[in-house]
């Protein structure tokens, strides 16, 4: 078998973001020739690449004979969240999120919101799972540290939201407070995002 | 994969099923309204109603109140 250090490291085709992007750009401008306009931007490429990305490495890591992890906490952390991250990924990109579909700044705190919910909802699942322990964790357990992040950005993330909604119900407010609450509130909503796409593929 | 790697493989999706069941219903529950909703307001050519954002900040809080729920 080949000991090479720079083949071993070396990633695979399938857990490079940049192929998924490659490809679904592809696929985009195939089905723009044949008349189906699918509208999906960069960040959306980029979404859907993450996705299939993780997907592939949770199905390798499943697949494999040899553990991830050697404690056993972080396998079944890893196990547990990662398709929800997988599932919740796809069905916010390809089944259209809230946010994608709204226009004015209103409509764009309101949709950032019912994203943020949709997360909270998978973040909630994960923290209603008993604590891992040390020794004799049962199955499908939730890490303290990763529920105590999850909990603090949510905190970040609320008030973010919060602010955005006060700033966009506010009539008559100028445009430059409306943008700045908005990046704001998109940002912090992102954060919780990549957490959960974070422990998902850890 | 092997027959045993195999039944450890299908074990581990078993055992993972009601937690995703449960985690993804409750976010597809989630985005499912909040894209309605905004579709509606899109179509209407409107921005929320103090009812929408009524009803969007009390499902909010009932969520953080059962991610917080423990919290020391």
């Amino acid at each position: 078998m080949s000991t090479n250090p720079a083949a071993a490291a070396a990633k695979p085709i399938w857990a490079s973001k940049t192929i998924w992007v490659n490809i679904i750009t592809f696929i985009c401008t195939m089905a723009a020739l044949f008349g189906f306009d699918l509208e999906i931007s960069a960040e959306e490429k980029a979404a859907i690449a993450v996705s299939f990305q993780t997907f592939a490495n949770l199905i390798l890591r499943l697949a494999t004979k040899q553990p991830v992890t050697l404690r056993r906490d972080q396998t079944l952390k890893l196990h547990w969240l990662s398709p929800v991250v997988v599932l919740v990924l796809l069905l916010f990109t390809l089944a259209g999120c809230a946010s994608r579909v709204a226009e004015t700044p209103a409509q764009r705190v309101y949709a950032l919101q019912a994203d943020y919910n949709a997360l909270l909802a998978a973040a909630v699942a994960y923290e209603n799972l008993p604590r891992c322990r040390p020794v004799h964790a049962p199955p499908n357990c939730s890490d303290t540290g990763v529920v105590e992040e999850m909990r603090r950005i949510d905190n970040h993330t609320f008030d973010a939201l919060q602010t955005a909604q006060r700033v966009v119900r506010t009539p008559g407010i100028g445009t430059s407070p409306v943008n700045a609450a908005l990046a704001t509130a998109s940002e912090a909503v992102g954060l919780l995002a990549r957490l959960l796409n974070r422990e998902g593929i850890r | 994969m092997t027959v045993q790697s195999g039944i450890l493989f299908a074990s581990q999706v078993l055992s993972l099923l009601p937690a995703v069941i449960a985690g993804v219903e409750g976010a597809a529950e989630a985005m499912r309204l909040g894209a309605a909703t905004v579709e509606r307001m899109v179509s209407e050519n409107r921005d929320p109603t103090a009812d929408e954002w009524s009803e969007l900040n009390i499902r909010t809080a009932a969520l953080r109140d059962r991610l917080h729920s423990d919290e020391a």
